[in-house]
């Protein structure tokens, strides 16, 4: 992967985007003034726990939110803000120019559809080619991907393993070589082995159409593994974000440090304390209820600050 | 063997089983199986009863019965009719194409037209205009068939002259006939397509909420795209089930309209035979029926599988 990264323009802007859920409940506050940059053939990686918010990220700049979701902020991409395109403009960014990777590879497909038809559809949908057509270059893509035999086209997702069905994702979200690739946690429910797969096919699709990548984990050796920059977040914050290898290596919010201390290599120690609520999220930082380092000042609302650089940026009063 | 070959042994062998049965039963219920083979109602002289009991071999062994019963049903002799002083099969045939010109028209227009504005129903739940037709339809849905058929039959007949009173025919040409049938078909079209309409909605809802629907939107399917290309396969499935119970009785559910429309159809023969306990009609249509049942079954068994290939597979 080329680390030449800091001369690329970027290709999608998220600006202030935040999501909050009307439930029965209250309101969720699953992503706040998220703001992150993806430049052209990067790959940018969203981590931090289940539930912090990553995945309805991804699923907001698409547009894919539930008509419950009060979505603000800005997602601007090809000089677009994405989040106030109409329904109808927004349908040929998606699968054309951005395209996602959902995390249930084998509920996502249609269980009645043959995968060939499945991979083959985003060309007719927005290339109007002919069917026929459509399912050569799906044969194509998929023999390059090496599932070549001619009998998978015909075969149906429950006829395939998750693993299998996760490609067949991945091979129909790079058909129309779009901008930008989202995978939203690609490797969940996966074994190592197929998930190290996956990730090499991944990046195998990034090399063929020079795509950047939205990768969403919660998997940090993942991330690692393949990402130029990485963001931590933590209850709908983005809390850290810089180069995978300085935010991975040393740390300065807290809450990284400690994410990084559960992992084997860290020792398996357990954040103390259990997750907000993100009806009634902590003041101020809200990861100072669990902080080793926490102050007076922790209660208190901290912006997002650059440090050394426009690259390393975090949100703690430490810094 | 291939699936769809067992599936018709499987059937074909309910058939058998069926048409057994109907050997069986006349004779062992209790009292005198020929009064139960002719219908109780029917005078006869002790000479005539000899004779009769002689000619339907009711004298012979059982299994000569059986057999004898068999090689009738092969050759379509259903018995006779001492009511209607007809055979049986005779009686049926003729019945049998005034009862499908109304009810297949019905229940196919019922079933393509239910089946598409349900899913359009389903698809747009949300909006006032699809409340309203859903509204609609469930009044029609809600409403017996025998009321609805009096009520179009008084108003658009009687008050207003605009169709026939009763009847397939008057002069008999097609013209004519097509203006008797209109009404009933148009009544009977609105059941069926009540009820395919109500199942189809609120399968399209079920559906258009899983992952794959959401999916195929994240590909850049717009609007009904996704409907037509993801869903509505997925959620005609429990329509095809409904179609084969539709088409299975397609005889009885006809009677209400037949009677009330005084047409005289397969229903109001099963309805005639029911009253004046003929039991030769009775038992004939039961066989007529038991074929269109396990038939019908049958072919939305097979179409099912083209369908859904979980169902080919297992």
């Amino acid at each position: 992967m080329s680390m030449h990264n800091d001369m690329n323009a970027p290709v999608l802007q998220v600006v202030g985007l935040s999501v909050r859920f009307k439930t029965p409940l209250g309101l969720v506050r699953a992503a706040e003034d998220v703001t992150f940059d993806i430049h052209e053939k990067e790959t940018l990686s969203l981590v931090g726990e289940t539930g912090c918010g990553k995945s309805v990220v991804a699923s907001a700049i698409m547009q894919l939110l539930p008509g419950n979701a009060v979505v603000e902020g800005q997602a601007l991409f090809s000089k677009r803000d994405l989040l106030k395109l109409e329904e109808k403009e927004i349908s040929r960014v998606r699968g054309n120019e951005i395209s996602i990777i959902f995390q249930n590879p084998s509920l996502s497909l249609n269980p009645i559809i043959e995968v060939g038809e499945q991979i083959a559809e985003p060309l007719q949908v927005h290339r109007g080619m002919a069917r026929h057509q459509s399912h050569q270059v799906a044969k194509g893509l998929l023999s390059r991907l090496g599932l070549g035999e001619r009998s998978l086209m015909r075969m149906y997702p429950f006829q395939f393993s998750g693993g299998m069905n996760q490609r067949v994702m991945i091979a129909t979200s790079m058909i129309l070589s779009p901008k930008i690739i989202i995978a939203d946690e690609p490797t969940k429910g996966l074994d190592r082995a197929l998930a190290r797969d996956v990730v090499s096919e991944i990046e195998k699709i990034l090399d063929l159409t020079g795509a950047s990548l939205l990768l969403i984990t919660h998997d940090i050796s993942l991330a690692k593994m393949i990402s130029n920059r990485i963001a931590v977040m933590y209850c709908g914050e983005i809390v850290e974000m810089g180069k995978c290898k300085d935010v991975l290596g040393e740390p300065l919010h807290p809450y990284t440090s400690a994410l990084l201390d559960c992992l084997p290599e860290g020792g398996f120690k357990p954040i103390p304390g259990a997750s907000p609520s993100m009806i009634h999220p902590p003041q101020g930082c809200k990861f100072h209820p669990r902080c080793p380092h926490k102050t007076q000042k922790c209660t208190q609302k901290q912006r997002i600050r650059k440090i050394d650089g426009d690259e390393r940026q975090v949100r703690c009063w430490l810094y | 063997m291939t699936l769809s070959g067992k599936k018709a042994i499987r059937y074909l062998l309910a058939i058998i089983l069926i048409f057994s049965l109907n050997f069986a039963i006349p004779r062992a219920m209790p009292g005198d199986p020929l009064a139960n083979l002719l219908g109780e109602d029917v005078m006869l002289t002790e000479e005539s009863i000899v004779e009769l009991r002689a000619k339907m071999g009711l004298d012979l062994p059982l299994h000569q019965q059986f057999l004898n019963y068999w090689s009738d049903v092969i050759r379509f002799d259903l018995g006779y009719s001492y009511h209607l002083h007809s055979p049986v099969c005779a009686i049926i045939l003729s019945r049998m194409k005034w009862t499908l010109l109304l009810a297949v028209p019905s229940l196919v227009l019922g079933a393509v037209l239910g089946t598409l504005l349900g899913a359009l129903a389903g698809w747009k739940s949300r909006e006032a205009c699809q409340k309203f037709e859903t509204g609609l339809v469930l009044m029609i849905y809600c409403t017996p068939p025998y009321f609805l058929s009096l009520l179009s039959l008084y108003a658009l007949s009687f008050k207003l002259g605009l169709f026939p009173l009763k009847g397939f025919y008057s002069t008999g040409s097609a013209l004519d006939i097509a203006h008797h049938l209109l009404l009933p078909v148009v009544v009977m079209t609105l059941f069926s397509l009540s009820r395919n309409y109500m199942i189809m909605r609120g399968s399209v809802i079920q559906e258009r909420g899983n992952l794959y629907a959401t999916y195929a939107r994240a590909k850049g399917l717009y609007g009904e795209e996704i409907l037509f290309r993801h869903v509505f396969k997925n959620a005609i499935l429990p329509i095809i089930t409904l179609l084969a119970l539709d088409f299975g009785f397609i005889l009885s559910g006809a009677l209400f309209i037949e009677i009330v429309f005084s047409m005289n159809g397969m229903g109001n023969l099963i309805y005639d035979a029911l009253l004046s306990r003929d039991y030769p009609v009775l038992q004939g249509s039961f066989l007529v029926i038991t074929i269109m049942v396990v038939s019908a079954n049958l072919l939305a068994d097979l179409l099912y599988s083209h369908i859904d290939p979980r169902v080919r597979w297992q």
